[in-house]
């Protein structure tokens, strides 16, 4: 089927670079190769797309592959801690003032129903945790208290 | 469009070969910080995200299956890294003002006549300042870099029609700018 210039502008607007460039049988095609005012018309149109695409080319990014190439090579080999972990330890670290408070609680406050028993050693423990460790690599925190005997864990 | 990067690029560098992983890059960093331009529409925003994206293939080749284009799964984490790129200040200006910029100096280094230049730069303006992310993101891949419509589909994570979509509208945005700027064109039609 032949079209006509007014056809072949509409279809133009949407047309694939082919078709601008005359290759192929689709009918656009076939009136720009028959047409000297609408070849040169496509001709303009996909110069224009060519220019934009060399623009884009030529803007090139500030570092270099080889630089950001170095950069994730060294970024692998530093320790870094998996945002699992990451959290792990922001929970832990949240959690600690509760944990030492408990600990507190049940070393401080016997009960006559479950508390330590008199003159057993755990009812001779007045104070609460000493030393508090976190190890961020677990999930544990480590309470230290003043008899050598007893250490506190808690597992979150 | 051919994968742009080896197969045995791609092995060496999950194996843990430097030199492969450096040639890795060498091919594919031009190629995302592309990509970034045209969605971020700046350039120091590209070149933040382009870096991100190759730290973040160091990270992710092991999981890279094979079944898919690479170039498609480099063109996600391109994706994923630009949304989470937060400076978006102004990127429309930076990326048109940079393209004007290269458009001018290359038609000042050929005898590209006034009235195509005037063509160029409406164009360019448009592409640059007027369309929506998502079609120029269709128009730079098909019809500027030689995608296939259904591998520009697949790495923009959309439909081959929605895909097609966007590209049929930024072509007729850029050509009617075109045909605004550069009358005589239409004229042309008789």
């Amino acid at each position: 089927m032949t079209i006509d210039c007014t056809a072949a502008r509409e279809r133009m607007l949407e047309a694939d670079p082919l078709e601008l460039e005359g290759i192929g049988d689709g009918d656009l095609a076939t009136h720009v190769r028959s047409c000297d005012a609408c070849r040169a018309a496509a001709h303009r149109i996909r110069a224009a797309e060519r220019a934009l695409g060399a623009a884009l080319d030529a803007v090139q990014p500030r570092r270099s592959a080889d630089e950001v190439a170095s950069a994730a090579l060294a970024a692998a080999a530093s320790p870094t801690v998996s945002p699992l972990k990451r959290r792990a330890v922001r929970w832990g670290m949240a959690a600690l003032p509760l944990a030492a408070a408990i600990a507190g609680v049940l070393l401080l406050a016997p009960s006559p129903d479950w508390g330590p028993a008199p003159g057993s050693r755990l009812a001779a423990l007045p104070t609460p945790a000493t030393r508090v460790e976190l190890r961020p690599t677990g999930n544990a925190a480590v309470f230290d208290v003043d008899d050598d005997d007893v250490t506190v864990v808690w597992l979150y | 469009m051919a994968e742009p990067v080896p197969r045995h690029l791609i092995d060496g560098a999950r194996r843990g070969e430097e030199a492969a992983f450096r040639e890795l890059v060498r091919i594919a960093h031009p190629l995302a910080f592309r990509w970034a331009l045209v969605r971020l529409g700046d350039a120091d925003a590209a070149d933040d995200v382009a870096q991100e994206t190759m730290l973040r293939v160091h990270r992710s080749l092991g999981s890279f299956r094979g079944d898919a284009r690479f170039t498609t799964w480099l063109y996600r984490l391109v994706a994923n890294a630009a949304a989470d790129h937060r400076d978006r200040a102004s990127s429309r200006t930076r990326l048109g003002e940079a393209l004007l910029r290269e458009a001018d100096a290359h038609a000042g280094s050929t005898t590209t006549p006034a009235a195509d230049r005037g063509a160029i730069r409406a164009v360019v303006a448009r592409f640059a300042d007027a369309l929506p992310p998502r079609q120029r993101e269709a128009f730079d891949l098909v019809d500027l870099q030689g995608f296939e419509p259904v591998e520009a589909a697949e790495a923009m994570g959309v439909s081959n029609a929605t895909a097609r979509v966007h590209l049929h509208r930024a072509r007729r945005a850029l050509r009617e700018a075109l045909l605004n700027e550069a009358p005589e064109i239409a004229e042309e039609y008789g």
